[in-house]
């Protein structure tokens, strides 16, 4: 099986004429209830870049989509990861001050990441919570990076943040992240394929994707808006 | 609220304020998630809980209790 993946980042700023019209009416609420201007502003763009990307592929207009949410823990409505309504499409987005991320996974499960890098290093005592003994960073001051390839598999497979971060663990290889050990979802390792997505150098952003048959059966294509 | 619980109080505020990189005042009812905080955000405040409070904040406790009264009654009773 093939999957494709379509990734899109933005910066909001870039983004001209955007409004609630381009956001599905069920994300309205979460969208009025913030309260920092610049989280609405990327919350938006999030969202305006995959309603687009959705309604160009189910040949629709975005106010024709519906979302839903279902947590795989307690079934809430209330919470999990989102999903277009007859898409066919799994879908992960992440927005951060000044940058969005989506992911569309056509037969596979995405998740996606994106986070600003500190102007400073992280603190030890952060890097001690994030990052395992088993896990060399051959990048000190960009432990976010770490971050990024963790939580980008934690909303792959929308288990949410249950165990500690460091039960999963990230090796940096010249051909880029991979999962070598899971302890929460060790059946999945296999099928785990990461890429760091190419974002402008303060940002810091990861694609995970969950696809049988790993690597050999995935079909990137990417697409950045900046 | 007690007086554990408004100092327990005073401590989130200050965990929120660092890590959402503001000074501004927090009421109970408001959302970490819908003042700008995220998961790794969530993280940096159980970290800055576990200093501040000398004991352990488990990072499910912040994710689980996303508003500052929840948060605070959480802890109050851990």
């Amino acid at each position: 099986m093939t999957a494709t993946v379509a990734v899109a980042h933005a910066a909001p700023e870039l983004l001209d004429g955007l409004d609630l019209s381009l956001v599905p009416e069920s994300e309205h609420a979460r969208f009025a209830k913030r309260r920092r201007e610049d989280d609405r502003l990327s919350f938006l763009a999030a969202w305006a870049v995959a309603s687009r990307m959705v309604a160009d592929r189910m040949e629709t207009d975005v106010d024709q989509l519906r979302v839903v949410r279902t947590c795989i823990h307690c079934s809430s409505e209330e919470h999990g990861k989102p999903q277009f309504v007859d898409s066919g499409l799994d879908l992960s987005l992440s927005h951060t001050r000044g940058g969005v991320a989506v992911a569309l996974g056509t037969g596979c499960e995405v998740g996606v990441d994106i986070e600003r890098v500190p102007a400073e290093p992280w603190p030890p005592e952060m890097v001690r919570v994030v990052v395992g003994d088993d896990e060399p960073i051959p990048f000190p001051g960009q432990e976010v990076r770490v971050w990024t390839a963790k939580e980008s598999v934690v909303k792959c497979l929308a288990v949410g943040l249950m165990a500690p971060v460091k039960d999963l663990a990230i090796a940096f290889r010249p051909e880029g992240p991979v999962v070598v050990r899971w302890d929460t979802r060790p059946d999945v390792v296999d099928d785990l394929v990461l890429r760091e997505l190419d974002v402008p150098e303060d940002f810091s952003a990861t694609l995970a994707v969950r696809v049988a048959g790993g690597a050999d059966s995935l079909d990137l294509d990417y697409e950045s808006l900046t | 609220m007690s007086n554990d619980g408004e100092q327990i109080r005073s401590h989130i505020t200050t965990a929120w304020r660092s890590v959402l990189g503001t000074d501004e005042e927090f009421e109970d009812d408001d959302d970490f998630f819908l003042m700008g905080g995220h998961s790794l955000l969530a993280l940096f405040v159980a970290e800055h809980l576990e200093q501040s409070l000398e004991r352990e904040v488990p990072m499910q406790t912040v994710l689980d209790n996303r508003r500052l009264g929840e948060l605070a009654t959480a802890l109050v009773t851990r």
